[in-house]
C-alpha cells in the first residue's frame, strides 16, 4: 500500500474508493478543501471513473452536515461539541430549517448517477463483506485506525486501486504501508 | 322592455400583439400591492412570520438587477454566489469534457452548501457513538 499527498494532475487509478470528506467537500462551498475536492469530483466524472462509495461514508457525510447545520442554527463554532443527543434534541429544527442540507448528498449523487456516472456502493458481494471483515481488526491494528477509518481503508482496498481521503488519521499508512496495490492519495490544504 | 343590440368587439389578431410592450396600468399595480399587504398582514396574524415590506421591495430590486449568471441550462445564480461556488473551479474544462446533462448535474450540486470558514476538513467527525 502506498502514501500519496495529491497534486494538480497527479494520475489516479480506477475504480477509486471516496471517503466522506472529498464527497462533503465537493457540496460545502466555503470548505478550505472545496475548489480541490469539487475540481478532482469533477475531473473523475468528466473521465467516468468508476467510484466506490459505502454507506459508511454516506453516513458521515450526512453527520457532517447535520453538526454544520446546528453550528448554523445555534451561532456555534465548527469545534463545538457534538453528539447524538445533541442530533436527538435538535433533529426537528436542523430539519424544518436546513432539509435541503441533509438531502443533498442523497440529490448529488442520484443527479450524477442518472447523468451517467459511474457510482458504485460497496462492499459488492457476500465474498467481499467477509474479506473486508477480515481486514478491518487488522488495520484496527497494525494501522492504528477507528473502526470506522478501519472499514473505509478495508473497503477500499478490496474494491479500488485509489483511495481519496483529506483524513490525516490515513497518515499512519505511509510510515507503516500494510500489505496491498492501494494507494491512499490524501488532499491537503 | 327593451333589449339592447349586442354586439361583439373584433379581437386583434395574434399578429397585431407580437412584440408591443405590455404596460401596466399604476391603478392596478396599486390594487395588487394592496392585496400583497393584506395577505402579508393575514399570514403573519395567523404565525406565519413575515418579511418587513422594505425586506420584500429589496428582494423585488435584487431579482430585478441584471446580475445573474447562467452556469448551464437552468441553472442561473448571482454574481456573489458564482464566485464563491464556481471561481475556482475549472467550468470550460468541465462544459468541454463532460456531457450537458453531466455538466448540468455537476454545477447543480458542487458548492451548495454555504458552509463556513472555519470548518476544518481533517477533524471531520467520525461516525456518532452510540
Amino acid at each position: 500500500m502506498q502514501h500519496v499527498d495529491w497534486v494538480q494532475g497527479l494520475d489516479i487509478d480506477e475504480p477509486v474508493y471516496m471517503d466522506a470528506n472529498i464527497l462533503v467537500g465537493s457540496l460545502i462551498s466555503k470548505h478550505p478543501l472545496y475548489g480541490k475536492c469539487a475540481n478532482l469530483l469533477g475531473k473523475l466524472l468528466a473521465d467516468k471513473v468508476e467510484i466506490m462509495l459505502s454507506m459508511v461514508s454516506v453516513d458521515e457525510s450526512i453527520w457532517i452536515i447535520a453538526k454544520l447545520a446546528y453550528c448554523e442554527i445555534y451561532k456555534q463554532p465548527w469545534k463545538a461539541h457534538w453528539n447524538p443527543k445533541l442530533y436527538r434534541n435538535h433533529r426537528e429544527e436542523i430539519f424544518q430549517s436546513y432539509e435541503s442540507w441533509i438531502n443533498s448528498v442523497r440529490d448529488a449523487v442520484e443527479d450524477w448517477t442518472n447523468a451517467g456516472a459511474k457510482i458504485d456502493v460497496v462492499p459488492k458481494t457476500r465474498e467481499l463483506f467477509k474479506d473486508v471483515l477480515d481486514l478491518i481488526p487488522v488495520y484496527m491494528k497494525e494501522v492504528k485506525l477507528t473502526p470506522a477509518d478501519a472499514v473505509h481503508l478495508a473497503l477500499a482496498q478490496k474494491h479500488a486501486r485509489s483511495f481519496l481521503t483529506a483524513d490525516s488519521d490515513f497518515d499512519e499508512v505511509r510510515q507503516n504501508p500494510p500489505a496491498g496495490n492501494l494507494v491512499v492519495v490524501k488532499l491537503t490544504a | 322592455m327593451s333589449i339592447g343590440t349586442m354586439t361583439i368587439r373584433s379581437l386583434p389578431k395574434p399578429s397585431e400583439v407580437e412584440g408591443v410592450p405590455v404596460e401596466f396600468q399604476s391603478e392596478v399595480e396599486d390594487v395588487w400591492g394592496q392585496i400583497n399587504e393584506l395577505l402579508r398582514i393575514s399570514l403573519h396574524r395567523s404565525g406565519f412570520p413575515q418579511p418587513s415590506a422594505d425586506l420584500i421591495q429589496q428582494s423585488y430590486e435584487e431579482m430585478e438587477r441584471p446580475s445573474l449568471i447562467v452556469v448551464a441550462t437552468g441553472i442561473a445564480v448571482q454574481a456573489g454566489e458564482y464566485t464563491e461556488r464556481y471561481g475556482s473551479i475549472e467550468l470550460e474544462y468541465f462544459r468541454e469534457h463532460m456531457s450537458p446533462e453531466m455538466f448540468k448535474a455537476f454545477v447543480r450540486h458542487i458548492g451548495s452548501i454555504k458552509g463556513r470558514p472555519d470548518l476544518n476538513i481533517g477533524e471531520f467527525v467520525d461516525t456518532p457513538e452510540i
